[in-house]
């Protein structure tokens, strides 16, 4: 329920409920926080369905390209149906990821249990390089900000040697930064100071209009409209799962990806962007299905798919539990838990959104001054909690400014947390393999090298590129 | 030459790296490693971006960065302040009063309702009092005034 308020809402999304609630899951049991983390994160992206139909406004990035038909259907008076249809697509579209993931963990388990700590330290930095470059703009930027979060994560105590870095005889960082104010101030701060300039007004600055259109008959035509339009509905299942496993990527580029898809194969593209309900099937199945592909990199190697995972990622670290090969050999049981969560959540929470979706697509017209100071003081809270130190509650607001200034110059914040998460983890698992080869033998293995020659590919394939592209215009 | 506001960020980030890398020769190398390579990648990045910001034309803007500089620096110190001003509270009276003092400050000086201010302000006091300090056992912390 709170993903899906929390979804509901303009600018504030998954992400954000995810990074509140973490730091309160700290006292319960691992595999109830977790669920808790990971069953908002499931339903978020289809309350944001909602609002970008009815009132035009996606709940997040991952729900924009649902807006381009949807909010011309509701204009057309059938936003209910285009309701109907985005919520059955976004529950048996969940369905289908995450029984693709069930059967896809067996199949990868033997690969990830063939890894070392050479190995394990490089699938790290591929991760980050996959994040690094692929989502966001500019590649310089994006591996600047990867680099800059593993710097920062070295500060404080080092695992392997017990030296104390860069602390500047802090008693506080002597434990480095603590990763719950860290992703607060990164994730929730840049939305709050958002909201906070806009001051006046509603958050969706939208009339209501589309509110007075919700009727059962037609929320059960748009679910059957999904059914009677299967095969494109598994495409865009497909689409979504097989991006989803490609850390970095994201959700929006799955969505958008599906749209087109269903573009160019529909006999009428015309009226695409017009109200089309095969526009709005396609997203939002690749939407909540591409859910199950990104928990397979996140579980089996430690490298998160999506923003939302490098969050989850945290909230595994913070529970003492560390995702990747160790996972599958010691908690496989909670592995299978969060696979069945997964499902479980994308279909409760249409089940329970459905009797409440006039009263609560209202979230969204609360306004920016009532709800500013609450998510502030619930993430401050969030900060301090975990240690009950007054000093998190300015690092979060140290980081949540330096967020919003690489919200605003396009710097990657995803790859900046991620290469704070790893950057630890990166280096301990490479001094290991360093002292286990005695040297840097273990970037030899076959495995590393496969790695390693992955890492640079990614990188450097712009200029490759464009590098082929002139050898080739040379030979003609 | 009047300074660009998105070279400050890489420059920022600039003097970390190289502060990083200065900071790792007292260090035996094993902690220093790390560091070196990875603020070394880091440093050579950010000052390809500080070179790139620098020597770059100034492009027509788009939508997006239109609607993002609409924000007069006086909105961002006046958001800012009031985002901040939180601090002040919770230093003073510790979280349990300090917070729901905030918000109560916050939603009235923004012209919402007595009703809707003190409202807030109590249910935030509920969350943080009774459900944290009482049924979690989480510290509050007492500020300087009343610890």
């Amino acid at each position: 329920m709170i993903g899906l308020v929390m979804g509901l809402i303009p600018g504030v999304a998954g992400i954000t409920a995810m990074a509140i609630i973490l730091p309160l899951s700290f006292g319960m049991d691992p595999a109830v926080a977790l669920t808790l983390l990971l069953a908002i994160h499931a339903v978020s992206c289809t309350g944001g369905s909602v609002t970008a139909i009815i009132v035009g406004i996606p709940g997040s990035a991952l729900n924009a390209a649902t807006v381009l038909d949807g909010y011309p259907m509701t204009k057309k008076g059938q936003g209910d149906r285009a309701v109907g249809a985005a919520l059955c697509a976004s529950a048996v579209g969940g369905l289908v990821g995450g029984v693709v993931l069930a059967l896809l963990i067996p199949a990868v388990y033997p690969i990830v249990l063939a890894f070392g700590s050479g190995e394990t330290a490089l699938v790290g930095l591929l991760g980050l390089a996959f994040i690094a470059t692929l989502s966001g703009r500019s590649k310089v930027k994006g591996l600047a900000s990867g680099l800059i979060g593993m710097v920062l994560s070295f500060i404080g105590m080092q695992a392997v040697t017990g030296e104390t870095r860069f602390t500047f005889g802090s008693t506080y960082l002597y434990d480095g930064f603590s990763l719950v104010p860290v992703i607060l101030g990164l994730f929730a701060l840049p939305e709050v100071i958002g909201l906070a300039l806009r001051r006046g007004g509603t958050i969706a600055q939208v009339d209501r209009s589309g509110l007075a259109q919700i009727s059962w008959h037609y929320i059960w035509e748009g679910m059957k409209d999904v059914f009677h339009r299967w095969n494109l509905f598994l495409r865009s299942c497909v689409i979504g799962t097989v991006i989803g496993m490609i850390p970095g990527v994201g959700g929006a580029a799955a969505t958008f990806f599906a749209y087109g898809h269903a573009k160019q194969t529909s006999k009428h593209p015309e009226m695409f962007g017009h109200g089309t309900i095969e526009g709005v099937i396609a997203p939002e199945a690749a939407n909540n299905s591409k859910e199950g592909g990104s928990m397979l990199p996140t579980l089996a190697f430690g490298v998160p798919g999506s923003a939302m995972m490098a969050v989850l990622l945290g909230g595994f670290l913070v529970h003492g539990i560390q995702p990747g090969p160790e996972m599958l050999r010691t908690h496989l049981d909670l592995t299978f838990t969060l696979v069945t969560c997964l499902i479980i959540s994308n279909i409760l929470g249409v089940v329970l959104l459905l009797p409440f979706i006039s009263q609560l697509v209202k979230v969204a017209f609360i306004r920016g001054t009532v709800i500013v100071p609450l998510i502030l003081v619930v993430a401050s809270f969030g900060a301090y909690a975990m240690n009950t130190e007054f000093w998190d509650i300015i690092t979060m607001f140290a980081f949540g400014i330096m967020g919003y200034a690489m919200m605003r110059f396009d710097y990657n914040r995803v790859a900046l947390v991620l290469g704070f998460i790893l950057g630890g983890m990166v280096e301990q698992y490479a001094y290991i393999a360093f002292g286990a080869a005695r040297g840097l033998g273990f970037l030899f293995t076959p495995i590393s090298l496969v790695l390693l020659t992955a890492t640079l590919l990614v990188i450097f394939f712009d200029p490759l590129k464009a590098l082929f592209r002139a050898v080739k215009k040379g030979k003609q | 030459m009047r300074v660009r506001a998105s070279i400050i960020l890489p420059l920022l980030f600039l003097v970390v790296t190289i502060t990083v890398i200065v900071l790792g020769f007292q260090y035996p190398i094993e902690a220093a490693a790390s560091p070196w390579v990875i603020g070394g990648v880091a440093t050579i990045l950010l000052f390809v971006q500080v070179l790139r910001e620098t020597l770059a034309k100034v492009k027509p803007k788009s939508q997006e960065e239109t609607e993002a500089v609409a924000y007069s620096g006086r909105q961002y110190l006046e958001a800012g302040l009031w985002l901040s001003c939180l601090l002040i509270p919770v230093y003073l009276v510790g979280i349990s009063i300090g917070l729901p003092l905030y918000t109560f400050m916050y939603q009235k000086l923004h012209r919402e309702g007595w009703i809707l201010s003190i409202a807030s302000a109590v249910a935030v006091f509920g969350l943080v009092y009774f459900f944290f300090g009482g049924l979690l056992r989480v510290y509050l912390y007492k500020g300087i005034l009343l610890g």
